[in-house]
């Protein structure tokens, strides 16, 4: 059932406002002072403080540590309620049971107000209440106070660093170490020296605690203890978080449980270098310093695969990178004294320096740890317009309009010949605008009818990510409430997360989110307005079954089976890298095909040739998701992004509340190597490739951005080696014959593709001012050789010399430069699995 | 830091912790006389478990999982009793209703509180509910020797599409039983250079947990090429991880002088667990790799193997860069100049790295033959007072205090002398500080006589004198006059150990009980009414008290009831009681 989206709001909007803001108030807070003195229990009842990561940022969630008190010698339950001075209206409370004459301590995440740009502190008041009478009674704490005030530090500078280090009362040299280290590392960024530390033994639950800080730095094992906070580390990883591994103080099982199957690594030994041999891995070539050292650095010697190595010692990773869905995860295996040496006296002439200075290799990590995070995939401003167009009612039927207007028209029609004959036309200006009002009247009615007998409904468009490696989901988007009357809203969520309305009008109304256990929350007091009210979501939880892709390469492309979508119904399944998208044919089993004769086009975003309206906003999705400018490096990893009904994310709404929508589901393939002597096909979505350095020294030239992923436009002839990455997971490959596709716009004059076969660079086809799409097939493997890390190379070279005026202007006559540009060029492979080089 | 390591060194020297298996330059104080504290006991409230069991029956999961963490960590710190728990942590763990998080803390309760009766309800919950649990719980299971577990891992090995921490879980665990039907499974592993590198190390190390015989042909097949990966040689040695056989040892020989130091020190330390005469060949070669733990083995070898050419070969690695490995090679030379046949060559050997000018060497020689009284190695001793590496002037004053030769008096008392004027001079220096201790222990030892201004001049509070010099000069004097009562300076020392703890500068701890016991060695009848007084009704488990209690018996015969043990109070738990203890 679809509805269109209309809206209208009624006139007495805000005179119902105002009276829900009364109840709200009278509900809330009402009833306060007459029943403070029965709820006196007589004891200091509460006491709040930061908790978790205690850093508080505007508009970023954090948490509050609540100790509460039950001085009776009956259990009690209590509701501590809290609020800031900036948004009085807006409270964010904990309802928990107490066991008799005891204390406990509690905490719940908080949403922080927006405050001054210059101001340092949240000012916030708590009060408590005995949550089991039917009324609202407020408690007086000992000294007489019915409400506790707070204060919160903000967050000093952005971003903001924490760290998780050893809860040893007396600080060792390492812990000190690891310190300084993250602190040089802060003023190398130009950042301050603070650091946030993460002193209590659990961290709070939930990826929304850790919202406020951007790099977490884990430096002792603590946290493998604790499941929930660690799951909340993951998920907020895999969310966008920068996450720095100090390896030589943590145990590795850290790294197992953080994450999962996508962790292959294995301890070697650990030893204490007195010299250290560093030598950088990147592509340009490795630079190499050495360091002596008096007392010896830690170093962890590990064998990992599937991680980018940026600096070695002695060929064992000293410091390597991993991508962790939208974050990154560094891991350093050399103690902190590796990386940074004591300033000498000489140096240290302003205090903001530090006493350490990072040497070389470290300068060379900390700015990728430093970046900002990621900006969303899909936005709620992308998603709202798509969510809305799920929303509406019916309007008054044409038939029924129209038949109103031509009854006006027949009416007055039969009125104004009958005054006319009575010679008493003049009454046409007392009959005629009131048959228009009472037409009007009618056609209001209608409407309101219309819409009244529209059910309550939500309408939900969801964005859910599989972690790779482990049962983990993470889920965003936004929620269409549609309430037909005003009222209030019954909205409560179940398994963690938040769901959080935009708050437009409701500031007077005072406003209640309340929590009464891990991840179980609902709004109290939340006004209901009659029409559309929309609202964020996140979410992230674990799945009874694993969603996972596993794919292989075959003859005919890509075939796999989707693990863990069973009571999902996947449809408009595509297969999308950063190179391109795939069509896939999914059957009932879920097992799936990713022909290579399904390639999409750059426009193409679904397989469907004549799309529905569902279809339509499904495509408008996909292109907002792939072509986001602000998200370039998405997918990091080929994805199998499917559709389905909204997903049950534990969010509850009133019990007569429709729903509607969509589940955007994106899944990163698990590659597996097929058979020895296996037929694969490989397309151009599977073969990323970038400029390098040709085998005949030619460095490459401009002409293809890998970061931007953009051919540039040129007027002089250009040239540039270009090395196509087979999946790993099909090494060693024997290319049997290639497919090359080329477009190009502009007068090119020349285009000309070539390979390497040693020792020369063989011409393989030259175009002469090429039109349209060209085709290159390459049937002699000769020159389809592969390295053996997977590099396959090609020289592409456009633009032709005998002929400069095909693109340079003669600027007498004032003509423009012309340019030419390559616009697709795509590869194809076909192959076989071949067997690993025997040993000698 | 330098700074740091002498702090470190002093730091590390604990006033209960005074068996030397290693050879540091301790203070003498510190064992004269021995103080020993009662251990301290770690007390709980009997209301604890209740509230946490009231909160651990509750349908929260919050509630359950923060109780189920509690009883761990407190089962952990020695609360008693916790194991009663068990009953509603396995309903928790098994239910159905459970969430995710309340489930991973109660099964890891249950792991820490060792309840293997539950080790079924684990087992099944950790193949139901998802791979965190996996990856908690059979490890445990592992330990625990749950057989029916085997079959699970078995498959999972036979499996093609099983995951790889699962995969791992499955290596580790059939390594951990020692179940010898797995072998071939995990020996294809190890094998197979499509597996991750990880998984095929983890593989060949559980099957050399599992097997002790008939490794080696594979061992050998994996390492003999040229074209033999690191991993493939580490593979090797850890197949051979038990083996004993000619054939294992001919592989871990070649293995042994491997380029890889990874893969040397492993097939070495494999052949010094089987017999050190493997080892010696190599050892002198080993000894000059760049790798420490390489190093090490050959040390290793040669210490347990001792001839007096080896020891001199020895000798040379008291100058190691690697501060453990020349520890190490100092407390084995000690060791192996027990031997008469060695005694000579390791002194001489010493004596001649003494001789030597790297400082790594002389500190290690200095301990080494103060350690073995060397007293012909006093006169170097002097000259290295005046070393400009901490270590070393450090190592040397406590080395003349070792040997005590009264010949080195005048050159102990001047540099103490020179040093103090330093430290007035606010030279603020820890490794002046702590040489003029070691110097001050040696005159009060000898009872060098004119000292006794020079020491009496760190009885008074002085921010420019440190917690070392002062409590060893104190200590110093009361050797100086044992036995003499002499009334200034007892009064002089009582002051120090009864001032007001609240004075500010607050007085040293180690300056009060080292007044104490010098005002017992001086005989100081007079003070002890005043040391009754400050001791209070009875002897407290701390050090002060403790000497005053020593200081009592020494002057009036009378032994005081010892201390009874401190009660250490773990507070901050998430729910506390109230009320105290009937």
């Amino acid at each position: 059932m679809s509805f269109r989206r209309q809206f209208v709001r009624r006139n007495w909007f805000w005179p119902r406002v105002a009276i829900y803001a009364i109840c709200g108030w009278l509900l809330l807070a009402g009833h306060v002072e007459s029943e403070e003195i029965k709820g006196r229990v007589g004891y200091s009842i509460a006491m709040v403080s930061p908790y978790g990561v205690d850093a508080y940022v505007p508009n970023k969630w954090g948490s509050l540590n609540v100790q509460l008190v039950n001085p009776t010698r009956e259990p009690l339950e209590l509701l501590s309620t809290t609020y800031f001075e900036e948004e009085p209206t807006l409270q964010f409370g904990r309802r928990v049971w107490i066991p008799a004459r005891s204390r406990m301590e509690t905490w719940h995440p908080i949403l922080m107000p927006n405050i001054a740009a210059d101001a340092k502190r949240f000012n916030l008041r708590s009060l408590v209440m005995d949550a089991q009478k039917a009324r609202e009674v407020l408690i007086r704490s000992d000294s007489g106070y019915l409400q506790l005030d707070a204060v919160l530090r903000r967050a000093e500078a952005l971003p903001v660093t924490a760290l998780i280090d050893s809860l040893e009362e007396s600080p060792t040299a390492e812990s000190e170490a690891a310190y300084e280290l993250v602190v040089a590392s802060r003023l190398q960024s130009n950042l301050n020296q603070q650091v946030k530390l993460l002193s209590d033994r659990m961290l709070p639950t939930g990826e929304e605690s850790l919202q406020a800080i951007d790099q977490l730095v884990i430096a002792d094992s603590r946290i493998v203890d604790d499941g929930a906070g660690l799951s909340a580390i993951r998920r907020w990883l895999y969310g966008g978080g920068r996450v720095w591994v100090m390896l030589n103080r943590v145990d590795p099982l850290v790294l197992e449980r953080l994450l999962g199957d996508e962790f292959s690594g294995e301890v070697v030994d650990r030893t204490g270098l007195t010299t250290v041999r560093m030598e950088s891995s990147s592509a340009s070539g490795g630079e190499r310093w050495s360091q002596e050292y008096e007392q010896p650095v830690d170093f962890v010697r590990m064998v990992i695969s599937e991680v980018d190595v940026a600096y070695s010692i002695d060929g064992w990773p000293a410091a390597f990178w991993k991508n962790c869905g939208e974050g990154r995860l560094l891991v350093t295996t050399l103690g902190p004294q590796g990386w940074m040496r004591r300033r000498a006296a000489s140096e240290t002439s302003a205090p903001d320096q530090g006493k350490y200075a990072l040497l070389a290799p470290l300068q060379d990590l900390i700015p990728a740890l430093f970046m900002p995070r990621p900006g969303p995939l899909l936005s709620e401003e992308m998603l709202e317009p798509q969510m809305r167009e799920y929303v509406g009612y019916s309007i008054p039927s044409r038939w029924l309009v129209g038949s109103l207007l031509i009854g006006l028209c027949v009416l007055l029609a039969v009125f104004g010949f009958c005054l006319w004959r009575a010679h008493r036309l003049e009454l046409m200006g007392m009959i005629g605008p009131g048959l228009g009002l009472s037409v009007s009247l009618a056609l209001v009615l209608a409407g309101q009818h219309q819409r009244s007998a529209v059910p309550a409904s939500v309408t939900s468009l969801q964005f859910v990510q599989a972690v790779p490696g482990t049962d983990d989901i993470r889920a965003q988007g936004v929620v269409g409430l549609f309430a037909p009357e005003a009222g209030t809203a019954n909205l409560a969520g179940e398994r963690g997360g938040w769901l959080m309305p935009e708050m437009t009008g409701l500031k007077g109304t005072t406003r209640r989110m309340v929590w009464t256990d891990l991840g179980t929350w609902h709004w109290e007091n939340l006004l209901e307005t009659a029409g559309l009210r929309s609202a964020t979501l996140q979410q992230s939880g674990t799945t009874s079954e694993r969603i996972e892709a596993r794919a292989t390469f075959g003859p005919t492309g890509v075939v796999g089976r989707l693990h863990g979508a069973a009571g999902h119904a996947p449809s408009d399944v595509v297969l999308a890298t950063r190179d391109g998208r795939i069509g896939v044919n999914i059957h009932n089993d879920l097992t799936f095909v990713a022909p290579t004769d399904s390639v999409f086009t750059a426009e193409q975003y679904l397989s469907a040739g004549l799309l529905t309206d569902e279809q339509i906003r499904r495509r408008r999705t996909l292109l907002q998701l792939l072509t986001n400018p602000q998200r370039r490096d998405y997918p990091g990893s080929a994805q199998l992004l499917f559709w389905s009904d909204p997903w049950d994310l534990g969010f509850r709404f009133s019990e007569s509340s429709q729903s509607f929508g969509a589940t955007l589901v994106a899944v990163p393939v698990q590659w597996e190597r097929p058979p020895l002597g296996t037929e694969v096909a490989i397309s151009a979505p599977l073969l990323p490739y970038r400029a390098t350095k040709g085998p005949d020294g030619e460095i490459p030239s401009a002409l293809w951005d890998a970061k931007q992923h953009t051919w540039q436009e040129k007027a002089a002839p250009s040239a540039t080696w270009l090395r196509f990455q087979i999946p790993s997971v099909l090494l060693p490959l024997q290319v049997q014959r290639a497919r090359l596709t080329i477009q190009v716009a502009g007068p090119v004059g020349k285009l000309e593709i070539a390979a390497y076969r040693e020792p020369d660079v063989v011409t393989l086809k030259t175009w002469i001012d090429p039109v349209g799409t060209l085709e290159l097939d390459i049937t002699d493997p000769g020159f389809l050789n592969v390295s053996a890390d997977g590099g396959l190379l090609l020289r592409v070279s456009g633009g032709d010399s005998d002929r400069p005026e095909l693109t340079d202007a003669d600027l007498k006559l004032e003509e423009k430069r012309s340019f030419w540009q390559i616009e697709v060029l795509t590869l194809d492979l076909h192959g076989k699995t071949a067997a690993y080089p025997k040993p000698e | 830091m330098r700074f740091l390591v002498c702090l470190l060194l002093v730091l590390s020297t604990s006033l209960t912790m005074l068996a030397a298996d290693e050879i540091r330059p301790d203070f003498a104080m510190e064992s004269d006389p021995v103080l020993k504290i009662p251990e301290p006991v770690v007390g709980f409230s009997k209301k604890l478990k209740p509230l946490w069991l009231s909160a651990l029956a509750r349908p929260e999961a919050d509630l359950q999982r923060l109780s189920a963490d509690t009883i761990a960590q407190a089962h952990s710190f020695g609360v008693p009793e916790l194991i009663e728990a068990a009953p509603l942590l396995k309903k928790i763990v098994t239910a159905d209703s459970t969430q995710p998080v309340a489930r991973f803390a109660a099964a890891r309760a249950l792991i820490v509180l060792d309840a293997k009766e539950a080790a079924s309800d684990l087992f099944d919950v950790s193949q139901q509910h998802g791979a965190d649990l996996r990856q908690l719980i059979e490890p445990t299971l592992a330990k625990w020797d749950f057989k029916p577990i085997r079959s699970v891992w078995q498959r999972r090995l036979n499996a093609k599409e099983t995951r790889h921490r699962e995969l791992l879980l499955a290596i580790h665990g059939l390594g951990a039983t020692a179940d010898d039907s797995a072998v071939p499974l995990l020996l294809s592993l190890t094998q197979d250079v499509q597996q991750t590198s990880a998984t095929r190390l983890a593989a060949a190390r559980s099957v050399g947990r599992i097997r002790a015989a008939e490794l080696e042909a594979d061992a050998e097949r994996l390492s003999q090429t040229k074209s033999a990966t690191i991993v493939d040689r580490l593979c090797a040695v850890a197949l051979l991880d038990r083996h004993t056989t000619e054939p294992a040892q001919r592989v871990l020989l070649r293995l042994a002088r491997d380029l890889e130091p990874s893969v040397a020190a492993a097939a070495l330390t494999r052949l010094n667990a089987i017999d050190h005469d493997l080892v010696v060949p190599l050892a002198e070669k080993a000894m000059q790799n760049d790798d420490a733990p390489v190093r090490q083995q050959g040390v290793e070898a040669f210490a347990a193997r001792p001839t007096p050419e080896r020891v001199a070969v020895l000798a040379r690695l008291l100058d190691d860069p690697h501060p453990k490995l020349r520890g190490r090679v100092r407390d084995a030379l000690f060791d192996l100049a027990k031997k008469p046949d060695l005694e000579s060559a390791v002194r001489e050997s010493a004596t001649l790295t003494l001789a030597g000018e790297q400082w790594r060497g002389q500190e290690q020689a200095t301990l080494l033959l103060g350690a073995l009284n060397h007293k012909p190695a006093a006169p170097r001793f002097v000259n290295l007072l005046e070393s400009d590496r901490g270590e070393v002037m450090i190592a040397a004053a406590w080395g003349l205090r070792k040997l005590a030769v009264r010949e080195t008096l005048p050159a102990i008392f001047s540099k103490a002398t020179q040093q103090t004027e330093a430290l007035l001079k606010n030279a603020n220096s820890t490794e002046i500080e702590l040489q003029v201790a070691h110097l001050f222990e040696a005159l009060g030892l000898m009872q060098h006589l004119p000292a006794d201004v020079l020491l009496r001049r760190y009885l008074p509070k002085d921010s420019r004198l440190g917690e070392f010099s002062r409590s060893a000069a104190i200590w110093g004097l009361g050797h100086m006059h044992a036995g003499r009562a002499d009334e200034p300076l007892a009064v002089l020392m009582v002051e120090r150990l009864t001032e007001s703890p609240a004075a500010i500068p607050f007085e040293f701890t180690r300056v009060r009980w080292a007044s104490a016991v010098s005002l017992g060695r001086l005989r100081a009848t007079s003070q002890v009414p005043r040391m009754r007084e400050f001791l209070g009704p009875a002897v407290s488990p701390v050090v002060t008290s403790l000497a005053i209690r020593w200081a009592i018996n020494e002057i009036t015969g009378e032994l005081l009831p010892n201390a009874k043990p401190m009660v250490i109070s773990k507070t901050g738990w998430f729910l506390e009681s109230l009320d105290n203890d009937d």
